[in-house]
């Protein structure tokens, strides 16, 4: 990362909050170039979510941008984010032509550890912290979910190249409210099922090293 | 309950069949919702009983299997493979050596089609290895079915793919699902593991 990466903040115009929240979570990180993007309001939380990525994605596209990262205002760096091991995890999904890659998924199906820093993971739900590659732009613009549907659950069916850093390096902070999901609003709820998730990958991790597969 | 052997390539190893994997069990409702019918769970208390009987009065063999009373044979074909890959299940510290497993949780591919998995929902036959024995023998029955009591009792489960268990129809979509899963952990496997 030479230069910052892209990355588009979506915020909705009243969560002055969450504006505030991010400021100071990118604060002193010149690796990231913070953009805001109004999200697109509407009803159906998941579906102004889907409405604002598509929008940030033609952007990126137009710009022929090779990355960048798509946040959603609740995004949380844990204590393992570094720049410089960011830096590698993107060179290496960029060399294995990673579609997608995740900060921290809050559940997933299936994962299997492709490095001692990376997993691969099918199917998936938090986007909070994603870096979208070029190659995966005309993928998600032509993606025909519909209103009711969640873009990451979609996102990640329709993909075969998800990754997700380990440990992870971003997490949802909690608000006591969601705009998306409704049910990520009770206490504690984000924060432990992050942690559950992370446990599975810390066994799968611990048992492909004890088999010397990574 | 029927004790009796079951000839692996010459070894005699003790075998277990019990009523597990009940018609009611096997109801499609219950697959999806991971859920058992309280007459189900009584099947499972009993059998888990049955069950640790049985590993108490053959403490001293190196392995037993406890098969579903339905359990289809072994196909032929894979006869002089099962026993090779038991042996080689046992170098990757292996406590249950699985035949066949349907709703498996995730999966690490060891090698020569042997995967160590984290969990499973049902089988058709498990082959317990003396290290789990006294595992068995001090749980308590929970209120799960007798495969997951298996499949909660250690982390050291290998899988064996593909199954050396003649078809059934019963397993039919669940296999299918299994079939699904492994193929595209192995896609990955290729993909990835020798690319870092």
């Amino acid at each position: 990362m030479k230069e910052g990466i892209d990355t588009y903040v979506i915020n909705l115009r009243k969560r002055k909050d969450r504006r505030k929240h991010i400021l100071e979570q990118f604060y002193n990180k010149p690796e990231f170039r913070l953009h805001f993007v109004e999200a697109i309001p509407h009803n159906i939380g998941s579906w102004g979510l889907w409405l604002t990525i598509k929008k940030v994605i033609r952007k990126a596209k137009k710009q022929n941008l090779s990355r960048i990262i798509l946040c959603e205002d609740d995004h949380m760096f844990t204590e393992n984010y570094n720049k410089e091991k960011f830096r590698r995890i993107i060179d290496f999904a960029t060399r294995i032509k990673a579609d997608i890659l995740l900060g921290g998924v809050s559940w997933f199906n299936i994962a299997l550890p492709i490095s001692n820093e990376c997993f691969w993971i099918k199917t998936f739900t938090g986007l909070q912290f994603t870096v979208i590659f070029q190659n995966f732009y005309d993928s998600i613009l032509i993606l025909p979910l519909e209103k009711g549907q969640n873009a990451d659950s979609f996102i990640s069916i329709s993909s075969n190249k998800c990754f997700v850093c380990f440990p992870y390096i971003s997490i949802q902070k909690e608000f006591g409210y969601s705009d998306v999901t409704s049910r990520n609003a009770a206490s504690g709820y984000i924060s432990q099922i992050f942690e559950n998730s992370q446990e599975k990958l810390r066994q799968l991790n611990r048992v492909a090293k004890y088999y010397k597969k990574i | 309950m029927s004790v009796e052997s079951f000839n692996l390539m010459g070894y005699n190893v003790p075998s277990i069949s019990l009523d597990i994997n009940s018609p009611t069990f096997l109801d499609k409702e219950v697959h999806q919702n991971n859920d058992l019918t309280k007459s189900a769970i009584i099947d499972s208390h009993e059998n888990w009983i049955e069950i640790k009987m049985f590993i108490q009065n053959n403490i001293d063999e190196d392995c037993l299997i406890i098969r579903d009373k339905h359990c289809p044979g072994l196909k032929k074909s894979y006869h002089p493979n099962i026993l090779r890959q038991l042996r080689l299940s046992i170098t990757f510290d292996a406590k249950l050596f699985l035949p066949s497993a349907y709703g498996i949780g995730q999966i690490i591919p060891l090698e020569n089609g042997l995967f160590w998995i984290d969990s499973f929902k049902f089988t058709q036959m498990v082959i317990v290895l003396k290290p789990l024995y006294s595992t068995i023998i001090d749980r308590d029955f929970l209120k799960m079915n007798v495969w997951q009591g298996f499949s909660f009792s250690t982390s050291q489960k290998i899988l064996m793919y593909p199954s050396p268990l003649n078809n059934s129809i019963s397993y039919k979509k669940a296999g299918r699902e299994t079939d699904r899963h492994i193929s595209l952990i192995k896609e990955i496997e290729k993909l990835y593991w020798n690319k870092n």
